[in-house]
């Protein structure tokens, strides 16, 4: 009887302990919906001010930054995404969302040094960085020169670019998304890689990401590496395309959908050229299949 | 006779109070899941849901209160034992 009722106390307090954990929760998050600091400018121009937005988790501030007169733009990350917009005007628009509990700790560094537009987060030493991320959406006019973009955790985004960017993307567990690449070099360890290329370098890494893309163009004499661990690759390439290619996996199915004048042929690997072979498309996978279709 | 019947129905009335703490907790995590579930497929923007659970919770830390650590009867308690410490001191005088 006794160990009965020690039972029905012990459910009881544990019910118990579950409910103060919630209240305690409750107030830790809904004390910290209050908006965040406004920030020093230091002689940037707003276009709206900090903390017109609530935070799914705890605390946001958001800044937009407004810069002129650089030619080329280098983001980095922690954890958030990277988002790059081209548009029509000639100044780069720099908006940030910092989330988090810790959020008023870190610091968005934003400067030009030759030519290049850098942005990056700045953790404090004793900060604890998982709970806090930032989220960057940059829009850039459509003539910049290269786009460098790097995130550790979070995905990365390029949008309306044109094809005359030449782009420098990677992130370990996000995916990244391209429109417009002139040469493209593309790093992702378990994010797919979506991109469209039209320039005479292209490199794409992927370890359990798949990669989509398309090849708009390729300058005689380029060369093309693609590589995945156990993601598929599809490919579709413009009708024109002249190029060696070497599509090899090594237990994925391999097909190309180009008349190829074949070198080599197995179960798992396909050689050969396109028209004359000016240019060099060489695509590789440890597990997943590989497709190089037209446009 | 009078004295069991008055056991019984408060014992009764302990076992209701700690009954209903363990349906109100249930009830409590439920409503609460389909609510922050309701916010988050909706507008994942701002966790209202939190202040239902925060009301709600204060509310069920209190009935707990009374359930399991403070069962009623204390004055009564206190009314008795000043009346035999009343009782022995009039004794002691005599």
């Amino acid at each position: 009887m006794k160990n009965r009722r020690a039972g029905i106390n012990l459910l009881g307090t544990l019910l118990l302990l579950v409910t103060v954990a919630i209240v305690v929760f409750a107030v830790w998050y809904l004390e910290g919906r209050t908006p965040g600091l406004r920030r020093d400018t230091g002689g940037r121009r707003y276009e709206y001010g900090a903390g017109d937005d609530f935070a799914p988790w705890k605390r946001v501030e958001q800044e937009r930054l407004i810069y002129e007169a650089f030619d080329s733009l280098a983001v980095r990350n922690v954890s958030g995404r990277i988002e790059v917009t081209g548009w029509d005007k000639e100044y780069a628009l720099v908006s940030f969302t910092k989330r988090g509990p810790f959020s008023q700790e870190l610091e968005i560094i934003t400067e030009i040094d030759d030519m290049t537009l850098s942005v990056r987060p700045s953790y404090h030493k004793r900060m604890r960085t998982p709970f806090t991320s930032v989220t960057f959406d940059i829009f850039v006019p459509r003539r910049i020169g290269s786009i460098e973009a790097e995130s550790t955790s979070g995905s990365i985004g390029l949008f309306a670019l044109g094809n005359s960017v030449d782009q420098d993307l990677k992130t370990v567990s996000g995916r990244i998304r391209t429109e417009g690449a002139r040469n493209l070099s593309a790093v992702s360890t378990s994010g797919s890689i979506g991109f469209s290329f039209s320039g005479s370098t292209l490199s794409v890494r992927s370890v359990s990401g798949s990669v989509h893309g398309d090849i708009v163009d390729f300058a005689p004499g380029g060369t093309g590496e693609l590589s995945t661990v156990s993601g598929a690759v599809r490919l579709k390439a413009y009708k024109g395309l002249d190029a060696r290619i070497g599509l090899i996996s090594k237990s994925g199915a391999v097909s190309c959908g180009f008349p190829l004048q074949k070198t080599r042929e197995k179960k798992h690997e396909l050689s050969g050229n396109v028209g004359s072979g000016l240019s060099s498309l060489t695509v590789r996978s440890t597990s997943g299949s590989i497709r190089l279709d037209g446009l | 006779m009078e004295k069991d019947e008055a056991l019984y129905e408060k014992a009764r009335q302990v076992a209701k109070n700690k009954v209903a703490f363990i349906r109100n907790f249930i009830i409590f995590i439920v409503v609460l899941a389909l609510l922050a579930a309701f916010n988050n497929l909706t507008s994942g923007d701002y966790q209202w849901w939190l202040w239902i659970a925060l009301f709600w919770g204060i509310g069920l830390i209190f009935n707990f209160l009374k359930a399991f650590l403070f069962r009623g009867g204390g004055l009564e308690r206190l009314e008795e034992r000043l009346t035999r410490q009343e009782i022995e001191r009039i004794g002691d005088e005599k």
